[in-house]
């Protein structure tokens, strides 16, 4: 509390909230004027400092309240601070009054303010070097959070749409093959080759239709033996196919002469005689025989069995 | 369809008439090293009547070649190297003023001859493609008021850079359907590019012989024509053919968001005429799939239009016809 300043009926008091603060802390430092409403006091404008050191951070507009015996009271607030450390006196806040005959002043007391550092030594460790203490953490706000917030969402959604509209590399498409029988595939093919027999389509002048079926189910059996793709196939890439597998000569030249003599007929619309019309379903046979128990001594010799004779022995009839 | 041609006469016929094929093989061999499938192509060309696309980096021996097909057939070769500057005139030709005789003069252009290699034919504006397309396909030019016919045999060889497209006119796909053939040609393989290398280093070009004469090649044209295609094999080509149409019928389902445009009929005829031809260079008297295997990725590679989405997924025509051939039953 400050004093009062007071010379007849003009009184001018200053006090100050907090007597003692801390470095940068705020405190109020107000002023309260009493006076008679009918003289004109001339009050003194402070802008940034009320004294060397003593920061003035805001300042309210006089409040003026009439009282009932007449007299007015004048009030202002200033919001002070101060960055060094210490004890403040605060000049006297004086006004002037013009009477006509001269001027009269009229003061308030000092005001005193003690600044203080803030005290992070303990009390019992005065020979202790601390480390310097780092910068203090302040929490994020929801204002500097959201940019980043909503860009990662927008991310998210753009990628999303990417990944789902944007036409990619087809997989690799699977390849259809024919449907595989349930009975093993050289007794299907046996069967079929009986039932293309008794059709006798070359005996009734049908010799291209009996090389294409006859083409057609040898074209099938090496499909489903072999997993090559000889239905989409021309004779000279099923042969490649073929020698790949590494298939004895003997093999390689019957199925090279099927072909050669289906395609003669099929394409040229050559009429072999009956002798290689007949000759062609047996070679087709024999083929399918060879390459039967071929498969199987394979399979014995990569699986370590041994090859059963009764197996191996089919007949082509 | 001829039923009762009689296969033997015909098979003994056209290896009579193809003997030729292996003369001009072993002549052309004797400068070209490798590239078979271009001398195939040109041997294709020269026996359809038709004309040849080429594709391929410069450096391939492109006019090489075809200098040499027709030094082997002792016919009349001329190449002109298609530039932004090019006037239709240049190529079919143009009436001179004669102040001697006091009247004009025909001054015939470059297309008058049996082999014309058309270099780089892209970069040239449409005016001047579409002079040439004409020659091509009409097989006579007018100048002034006359009309002058084209010398049989004419093949044009036109080529195309794949790089550098910068600057060029590419060929609007209507007036590129009229190529028979659009073949792409690639770099030599290592050993074939040593021989290369070392006769040139050499020096020693061989020298070829007229083998041919130009009235044995419209010989075998009219043999060409003979070879016989059965319906199994014109049914095969046009499953082909209707599969780059209407791929979902064929089990293609997949194909139909990459194709835009289908092949043409004249891819049909070209694809069966090709396959005759190259039944007949292989000295048979009818076709087989095989022939018409070898030779449909030349036939239809420019015929079908691929989609935007087929670009992004770097689909080509060829990968679409590969997928048909595989998938397409063969007779």
């Amino acid at each position: 509390m400050g004093l009062i300043a007071q010379a007849q009926d003009v009184v001018v008091k200053t006090e100050i909230d907090s007597s003692e603060i801390y470095i940068g802390d705020h405190t109020e430092y107000t002023v309260t004027i009493k006076q008679p409403s009918d003289i004109s006091l001339k009050i003194p404008e402070y802008k940034d400092t009320l004294t060397g050191g003593i920061e003035i951070i805001s300042q309210t507009v006089i409040d003026t309240l009439s009282e009932e015996s007449g007299e007015l009271v004048l009030k202002k607030k200033y919001t002070v601070t101060a960055f060094d450390s210490g004890y403040y006196h605060i000049p006297p806040y004086y006004l002037e009054y013009e009477t006509g005959q001269g001027k009269k002043r009229y003061y308030s007391d000092y005001v005193l303010l003690k600044v203080k550092r803030v005290d992070i030594t303990p009390p019992d460790s005065t020979d202790v070097i601390f480390d310097i203490i780092g910068p203090g953490k302040i929490g994020y706000s929801v204002g500097e959070i959201l940019p980043w917030v909503l860009l990662v969402m927008f991310i998210t959604i753009v990628s999303w749409l990417l990944y789902k509209y944007l036409p990619r590399r087809r997989k690799k498409e699977e390849v259809e093959g024919p449907p595989i029988p349930s009975e093993p595939i050289h007794i299907f093919i046996f069967r079929e080759l009986d039932k293309l027999e008794k059709k006798k389509l070359w005996q009734n002048g049908k010799i291209k239709e009996y090389y294409s079926e006859l083409t057609g189910i040898l074209r099938y059996y090496i499909e489903i033996r072999y997993s090559i793709r000889a239905l989409e196939m021309t004779s000279e890439e099923i042969l490649e196919g073929m020698l790949k597998e590494q298939l004895d000569d003997e093999l390689i030249k019957i199925l090279r002469n099927l072909l050669q003599n289906a395609d003669l007929s099929k394409f040229a619309k050559y009429k072999h005689d009956t002798e290689t019309n007949e000759s062609v379903m047996a070679d087709t046979r024999h083929f399918v025989k060879l390459t039967y128990q071929e498969f199987e001594t394979r399979e014995a010799v990569n699986t370590g069995d041994e090859v059963n004779s009764d197996k191996k022995e089919v007949s082509d009839e | 369809m001829d039923l009762n041609v009689d296969i033997k006469e015909l098979n003994e016929k056209i290896e009579k008439e193809s003997g030729f094929v292996e003369a001009i093989s072993l002549e052309v061999g004797k400068v070209i090293v490798g590239q078979k499938r271009l001398v195939e192509s040109m041997l294709i060309g020269l026996l359809t009547d038709g004309h040849i696309l080429l594709e391929g980096v410069p450096g391939l021996a492109k006019t090489l070649a075809i200098k040499t097909l027709a030094s082997v057939i002792d016919a009349k070769f001329n190449r002109v190297q298609f530039t932004p500057d090019l006037l239709p005139a240049d190529l079919l030709g143009t009436m001179i003023y004669s102040q001697k005789r006091e009247d004009f003069l025909v001054k015939k252009g470059p297309l008058f001859a049996n082999f014309i290699l058309a270099d780089e034919i892209n970069r040239s504006p449409a005016k001047v493609q579409s002079a040439l397309l004409e020659a091509m396909q009409e097989r006579q030019i007018t100048i002034g008021e006359e009309t002058y016919k084209l010398d049989d045999p004419f093949l044009v060889m036109a080529t195309q850079n794949p790089i550098e497209q910068e600057g060029t006119y590419p060929l609007p796909e209507a007036q590129v359907d009229r190529f028979m053939l659009k073949t792409v040609i690639d770099y030599p393989k290592i050993n074939e590019e040593q021989l290369i290398m070392r006769q040139n280093l050499m020096g020693t070009y061989e020298t070829v012989n007229a083998v041919v004469s130009i009235d044995q090649i419209l010989s075998a044209q009219k043999a060409v024509r003979e070879v016989y295609m059965d319906e199994k094999i014109e049914k095969y080509i046009l499953d082909l053919v209707f599969a780059t149409r209407y791929p979902e019928k064929y089990n293609l389902e997949s194909l139909k968001p990459l194709i835009s445009f289908g092949a043409s009929p004249r891819g049909s005829i070209n694809l069966g005429t090709a396959a005759k031809c190259y039944a007949f260079i292989k000295r048979r008297g009818y076709v087989v799939p095989e022939d018409v295997r070898a030779v449909v990725h030349d036939v239809l590679r420019h015929r079908i239009g691929i989609t935007y989405e087929a670009e992004a997924e770097n689909i080509t025509s060829v990968d679409i016809i590969n997928k048909i051939v595989n998938e397409i039953e063969v007779p």
